[in-house]
């Protein structure tokens, strides 16, 4: 086939091409400069603190489960009887580290397992202390997954707001003290926050244009992210029940007919195909699938049972207690901002805890989010991308009896979504009071106001990316994200 | 089968699956486990810890030793310790008769009778607890539970507690032990049972003619899809005088008469004005019985929409076309006919389709029984089958029905229409890109204006 027929503008034809046609040229824009940009800050920033972060035992815990990834090969052997380690955690974390370890030359073969009654002497005597090699190849898989989730996030912000917010979401999650952290260390957190991220990229594409290869692919990583920590699995349950309450709403004309009789029957199968991808991924539970998913569950529960009466000033009674100590966490402790604050006053020699503005902007990213969810309808990926969300953040909330860092992680990913939400409309308030005129006030320069780039209420789902003058190069698709 | 149908099916099977899964876990969480668990503490009658004299172990050591007792009773293991001296016992007996005596004497077990009891016996000399030996008894119904095996319980007796009696470290060494007792308990992998007569039944019968009974359905699946392939790229042999248009050729490049097709279709007849959309984006046809290309088709399934009182809509004339497939049946005649397209494409794609689902249903079932007998050449080649299968049911779904001489014409095609101004390659150019097409505003344009809402319009 000859070279499809391209873009030019200047020409007074319809240009037909193909956005991804070989014939086209390679342009850098924008949307893909920024991930790009904001993965290697990512992983830069990660690798940075594989050596300083410092030694958590649960990352002994996955080290040991490596072996996992290579046991696979014998999915009767004991590797997979009921036992405590394969109560503890669903696999696809110890799947992670094994493949981690195997690609950078080490083996699965690791150290013992961590006895959290004992000390450290005891453990390290007992050979639970992990080879330094072993550790720092973990944790540099990590690095790569927190910096893969960065660019997940900016794609997610990118497609429901614009450019302005998913940089915003991007810059905050790199330089987030706790992502660091995390991504910094061998556990499994950062791989449930890539997939949770993965799901919302996919349930904003579904509703774009639902398909079923689109929604075998949600049930698919919302099974992985059960087996990743349990509790994406849940959610397939509410999205079940929201694909009736579209049929529902259709049936009685409050929303779009064809978008929801085309959603509805795909989010309805969501847990069946959670389920069966999550049994499928874990040969513990092949022999007996509902009772050892339920050992799973009843496992998670009695462990934070315990770690509530073992570390009784970490210990959360009930959602609201949950909610004041996320503020706490991730205002004076793990903040962006107030982690940039701080490093700013402490140039200029200043010592001081700054509060960090995230959650307040969340908020208002908040209000955006429910704002286009209004405008968009419940059928489009915004509102389905909400939704999903919402269920991540208050299943931790709800669920959350001690407050360990590492159980903010997903939440920290919501925040900086919302964060970038809340960015946007302020940068375009400013940008339509002519702001930039501030400027001006410097001897020399003069700049005229511009006015902003409006989120849009009902936009296209492709990115614009400022190259050319919008009205004259639109792609046609149907439906909003 | 009607797509209807097949979705009731498989609605059905969900909801069964669902219903099924549903009073399953409602068992599972509201039943008391009556049988042995790793979580389910025991207690039993018998001391965590007895030790004769008393000074043989000092008060916090007893204490230490105690906790760890404790604990372990926690996950599962009814047991005790019992710390005596050989000159209190009066006997040169070896120690694991000596335990074994006491055992009997004094069972450790959860309830009476129930013989799932571990006892430590620590036999100490007092004039040299180098000397001191340790030996493990275990009630006839204790394995397997747990991490715990005879192997292991040696391994801490003889190896592990050894090093800290030899060093005169008799407390030391009992807390040792005990913690690695617990130890074991967890985090050891559990013995594999000794396999049942159904999974020894399924076993021998799996492996392995099971599973090459599987890597022959696998063979069956691949081999159905080869074939209808190969009778597709031969082609029917014929080879007339091929004249396309841009619809027709796009149909053969795509491989197939799908939406894209059908929708490229209209938008031809709006271009040459055989449809007309109004403001209220009303689609009507000029009349008249020239049949043009597909014209008369597309005016009697307008007529159609008219006639049964609903507003001939852009979406309505796409899902009309689509769904009565009378267009898709008709420029398939007429490509088969011109031998660019095979004719029989409907026959095959539905036996290969229902080869392949069967070839699914049957690695899905092949999965279970292996899981059940424990065979792993048999789950390789059940998963082998399913993937295969699956692999098969989707290339079946979107592959191309074109022959080598349709491609061929298509490339011809394309060399004689090389323009970017030619209508008819911009037609070609809209259907086979179809997907992902961007239209710049025209000042002159082989396509008109009115086509600019047609595909968000039908693609849906």
């Amino acid at each position: 086939m000859s070279a499809p027929l391209m873009l030019r503008p200047g020409d007074d034809i319809w240009a037909i091409g193909r956005r991804h046609g070989s014939g086209r040229r390679l342009l850098v824009r924008p949307r893909v400069l920024f991930p790009v940009l904001l993965f290697l800050l990512s992983l830069t920033v990660n690798l940075a603190h594989v050596d300083v972060t410092e030694f958590h035992p649960d990352e002994t815990r996955w080290l040991n489960r490596a072996h996992y990834f290579t046991d696979l090969a014998d999915p009767f052997g004991p590797t997979w009887e009921d036992q405590y380690l394969t109560r503890g955690q669903p696999p696809l974390g110890s799947y992670l580290m094994g493949l981690g370890l195997l690609l950078q030359g080490r083996d699965t073969a690791t150290n013992g397992v961590w006895d959290f009654t004992y000390g450290v002497e005891w453990n390290t005597i007992s050979g639970a202390m992990p080879d330094p090699a072993d550790l720092d190849a973990g944790r540099r898989t990590n690095a790569v997954v927190g910096a893969i989730t960065v660019v997940l996030a900016y794609l997610i912000a990118a497609t429901l707001a614009g450019t302005v917010a998913a940089t915003a979401t991007g810059l905050l999650l790199a330089l987030h003290p706790l992502h660091i952290w995390i991504a910094s260390q061998a556990l499994s957190d950062q791989l449930l926050i890539l997939i949770v991220a993965s799901a919302l990229l996919t349930i904003i594409r579904l509703a774009e244009r639902p398909s079923r290869g689109k929604a075998l692919l949600l049930g698919i990583l919302l099974g992985l992210g059960g087996a990743t920590k349990l509790s994406p699995l849940l959610l397939s349950l509410p999205l079940a029940v929201y694909g009736v309450g579209l049929v529902v709403l259709a049936r009685r004309g409050l929303v779009d007919r064809d978008k929801a009789y085309a959603l509805g029957p795909l989010l309805f199968v969501q847990p069946v195909i959670a389920a069966v991808t999550f049994v499928v991924s874990y040969p513990y539970l092949w022999p007996r699938p509902i009772e050892r998913t339920w050992n799973l569950f009843q496992l998670r529960t009695q462990e934070m049972r315990e770690q509530a009466a073992a570390w009784p000033n970490i210990e959360i009674a009930n959602p609201g207690e949950a909610l004041l100590r996320v503020y706490d966490r991730l205002t004076w402790q793990f903040s962006t901002s107030g982690n940039l604050s701080e490093s700013v006053l402490g140039l200029v020699g200043i010592d001081a805890s700054v509060w960090g503005f995230e959650i307040p902007l969340a908020i208002i990213g908040a209000g955006v989010l429910v704002w286009l969810v209004w405008q968009r309808g419940l059928t489009s990926g915004t509102a389905l991308a909400a939704f999903l969300l919402a269920g991540q953040v208050g299943a931790i909330i709800v669920g959350m009896k001690v407050d360990f860092y590492r159980y903010h992680l997903p939440l920290v990913l919501g925040v900086t979504i919302l964060c970038g939400f809340g960015f946007q409309i302020i940068w375009q308030l400013l940008a339509d009071h002519g702001a930039v005129a501030l400027w001006n006030v410097i001897p020399g320069v003069s700049v005229a106001p511009v006015p902003g780039k409006a989120i849009q209420p009902r936009p296209t789902v492709q990115e614009d990316d400022g190259s050319t003058d919008p009205s004259i190069n639109r792609p046609i698709r149907s439906g909003t994200p | 089968m009607p797509p209807k149908v097949s979705l009731t099916i498989l609605a059905l099977v969900l909801l069964a699956a669902a219903l099924f899964g549903a009073v399953r876990l409602y068992d599972v969480a509201t039943t008391e486990r009556d049988g042995w668990d790793i979580f389910s503490r025991v207690d039993t009658t018998t001391d965590m810890l007895t030790v004769v004299p008393q000074s043989l172990v000092s008060r916090e050591d007893r204490e230490a030793i105690e906790h760890v007792v404790y604990e372990t009773r926690g996950f599962g293991i009814p047991w005790s310790i019992w710390v005596v001296s050989r000159e209190e016992l009066d006997t040169t007996l070896p120690a694991d008769q000596i335990a074994e005596q006491q055992f009997a004497e004094n069972p450790v077990e959860s309830t009476e009778g129930a013989g799932d009891g571990l006892l430590m016996a620590v036999i100490v000399p007092e004039s040299d607890h180098t000397q001191t030996e340790v030996a493990f008894v275990t009630g006839p119904n204790f394995y397997p539970k747990g991490g715990i095996t005879p192997e292991r319980l040696d391994y801490i007796a003889n190896v592990q507690m050894r090093i800290l009696l030899d060093e005169d470290r008799l407390g030391d060494a009992i807390i040792e032990g005990a913690t690695w007792v617990e130890w074991t308990q967890l985090f050891e992998p559990t013995p594999d049972p000794p396999p049942t007569n159904l999974e020894r039944g399924l076993q021998e019968l799996l492996s392995p003619l099971g599973a090459a009974g599987i890597v022959g359905l696998t063979a069956i699946v691949a081999g159905a899809a080869l074939v209808s392939w190969w009778i597709t790229w031969r082609g029917t042999g014929r080879n007339a005088q091929v004249i396309l248009n841009g619809a027709t050729a796009a149909a053969v490049a795509r491989g197939r008469v799908d939406d894209a097709v059908i929708s490229g279709v209209v938008m031809d007849a709006l271009d040459r004005g055989a449809l007309h959309v109004d403001d209220r984006g009303h689609i009507s046809h000029t009349g008249g019985q020239a049949d043009v290309r597909w014209d008369s088709l597309l005016r009697s399934t307008i007529d159609a929409i008219i006639a049964r009182g609903n507003e001939p809509t852009l979406a309505r004339l796409a899902h009309a076309l689509k769904a009565a497939g009378t267009l898709r049946h008709r420029i398939e005649d007429e490509l088969a006919n011109l031998g660019l397209y095979y004719p029989r494409s409907p026959i095959h794609t539905l036996r290969v389709r229902w080869i392949a689902a069967a070839g699914t249903i049957l690695g899905l079932i092949g999965f279970v029984i292996s899981v059940v007998g424990e065979s792993g050449p048999a789950l390789g080649a059940s998963v082998a089958l399913t993937v295969v299968s699956l692999v098969v049911l989707i290339w079946n779904e979107r592959r191309s029905w074109s022959t080598r001489h349709g491609r061929r014409a298509v490339r011809s095609w394309l060399d004689h229409h090389d323009r970017h101004t030619d209508r008819e390659r911009a037609l070609y150019e809209a259907i086979v890109t179809f997907e992902t097409i961007e239209l710049l505003p025209p000042q002159r344009s082989p396509l008109r204006p009115d086509a600019l809402p047609l595909i968000a319009a039908i693609d849906r």
